[in-house]
């Protein structure tokens, strides 16, 4: 019934004006490219995001608060509006998917470093505001049956805003072991070596082969794990192996099996590890987890059946 | 348990679908729904021996996730026929399974036997699984597009539209599951939950072409073409994702997802 009273509104406001905005974000951001240049998400590093986000959460209160003077901000919490942002993300995803992505440069102007494009960033901004205010809208209407919707759009919300601003805190750098010998230190992209508060001591690192097929040279590698102990500024030691697909968490770092000295191969006497912290992880991965749980409420519940009041245009 | 003994037991599993699909012309159900169920577990005891033997999920070459595809059509179809009793479904569902086999006798791409460190992990079987019974699933519900775009002389489609809907929205659970199954595991053997890498990205792209789809049926529900031609276009997208991207210049030379 409501939709009803909303889409008679909403009469003059259709998904063609949901096209006209989106031609006009995509506009403002081939400006904003020319302007300013790429976006530079490095700018957005604590506490930028976090200031950044609170202040989008307010706007889009503000714009919940003020829908009934507003129509543009009715509009935009319904399907008429996330259509067209659909679409337009859709496109910019296959430009994406097209284009050879070129993260050192070079390439295509613009679409090769088509993260870095205005109108690609702004695109999927724009989207993220439609989502954040159906979330909105349908959490102040609360029912139980409201949750699949929940779930669905506020799990991408968290999960995609969230890994958006979140990136530029993510640290991830690369510690080269020794065999008997204690690492502490640990060098970034741009081979800075930072101090990362633990130790690491290797003991052995463990490369095992497939055997060699007729016709290859090289044998395909198995298994690459490292036997190490790590210890902690409060005088922990933790032993442990830690492997592709198996990394270990200790503290703020999760440590993976990154390289080793190909050369040598089995006999390698190094182990490159890397550690990554990832201060926005539990928000991210609530959205994901709040998406499967939606994702499988979709099987449950399956598509409106035709007929019923919300399903009318 | 070889790809050598692969026909040995595919022709068996066709021959029972095929005959389960006359069946269903005939509007014989039980014997339809038996044979096509009969087939399957031939099938399926193939795909059973073919892991025993290779001490893996067979999961990793092109030929085996066709493998795995072909085994879920004739499933999905036999769930679509048993709810909505289409008697054209089945014939559908095995001639397209016939097909992924043929490519598979004919062209195999099952030569590695061997599975990369990157690639053992807890994740990999429910990823690929999940993400070949999706696309069986959108696969038929793609066919009923075509179906209600090309085929159907009434103009009235209520009923087949709601089933199409029903099937998206199954193949999207699944699709989604696939996906984020995927993240998951990157975020354990990279340390990255999304890399934008040409398969990651097309995938994205498959799942916002269905999202749209399911927003479009809501926003105009009375528009059935328009909703159909983006089924297709969607599942066109999927085929880029699922083997397209190994022919794309710009995917090959980046992507550690082409195999």
């Amino acid at each position: 019934m409501k939709e009803m009273e909303h889409s008679k509104r909403n009469r003059n406001w259709d998904m063609k004006e949901g096209f006209l905005i989106g031609g006009g974000i995509l506009l403002a951001g081939i400006l904003l490219q020319l302007l300013a240049g790429p976006v530079r998400w490095e700018v957005l590093a604590f506490p930028v995001n976090l200031i950044l986000l609170l202040v989008f959460l307010a706007a889009l209160i503000v714009m919940y608060a003020l829908r009934r003077k507003v129509r543009l901000f009715e509009w935009m919490m319904h399907l008429q509006a996330a259509v067209p942002a659909l679409c337009y993300a859709l496109g910019l995803t296959i430009i994406m998917g097209l284009v050879a992505q070129r993260e050192e440069g070079g390439g295509i102007p613009w679409l090769s470093q088509i993260l870095d494009f205005w109108p690609f960033v702004l695109s999927y901004s724009w989207m993220m505001v439609i989502v954040g205010l159906a979330t909105i809208n349908h959490l102040l209407r609360f029912r139980l049956r409201e949750i699949p919707f929940l779930l669905n759009h506020l799990g991408l919300f968290m999960a995609l805003v969230c890994g958006a601003i979140g990136a530029p805190d993510t640290q991830r750098l690369h510690m080269t072991t020794r065999e008997g010998e204690t690492e502490s230190r640990a060098e970034d992209e741009n081979g800075v070596l930072h101090d990362v508060g633990l130790s690491i001591g290797l003991h052995d690192f463990i490369m095992e082969e497939f055997p060699l097929q007729e016709g290859q040279r090289r044998a395909t590698p198995k298994r690459f794990a490292s036997d190490v102990t790590v210890y902690t500024k409060n005088g922990e030691s933790i032993d442990a192996v830690i492997e592709v697909n198996k990394p270990l968490k200790v503290g703020r770092w999760k440590i993976y099996q990154y390289d080793y000295d190909e050369e040598k191969g089995t006999e390698s006497r190094i182990s490159v590890l890397e550690l990554v912290s990832d201060p926005w992880l539990p928000f991210i991965l609530t959205g994901i987890y709040m998406m499967l749980a939606g994702a499988l409420c979709l099987f449950f519940f399956m598509a409106p059946r035709p007929g019923k009041k919300e399903d009318k245009p | 348990m070889t790809w050598d003994l692969f026909a040995w037991f595919a022709i068996p599993a066709v021959s029972l679908w095929a005959a389960g699909a006359f069946f269903a012309w005939k509007d014989r159900r039980t014997l339809a729904a038996g044979l096509t169920i009969l087939g399957l577990l031939v099938y399926a005891a193939f795909i059973t021996g073919l892991w025993l033997s290779l001490e893996r999920p067979p999961l990793r070459t092109q030929g085996e996730t066709r493998l795995w595809y072909s085994f879920f059509l004739p499933l999905s179809g036999i769930v679509v026929y048993s709810r909505w009793r289409y008697k054209w479904i089945l014939s559908f569902t095995t001639f397209l399974a016939l097909v992924f086999i043929c490519v598979n006798l004919f062209k195999p791409e099952i030569h590695n036997k061997t599975l990369m460190p990157a690639l053992m992990s807890p994740w990999f079987a429910p990823h690929v699984i999940v993400y070949m019974l999706s696309y069986a699933i959108l696969g038929a519900a793609t066919l009923m597009a075509i179906y209600l775009l090309f085929f159907r002389r009434e103009k009235r489609v209520g009923e087949e539209m709601a089933m199409t809907d029903n099937l998206v929205y199954v193949g999207m659970t699944f699709l989604t599951f696939g996906m984020l199954f995927g993240s998951l595991w990157a975020k354990e053997v990279w340390g990255t939950y999304w890399g934008w890498d040409p398969k990651e990205t097309w995938a994205a792209i498959t799942w916002l072409s269905y999202l749209l789809y399911m927003h479009f049926r809501r926003v105009r529900p009375q528009g059935h073409r328009t909703a159909l031609w983006l089924l297709i276009f969607a599942y066109l997208c999927l085929q880029m994702c699922w083997w397209g991207i190994n022919y794309l210049q710009s995917a090959r030379a980046t992507s550690i997802h082409v195999y």
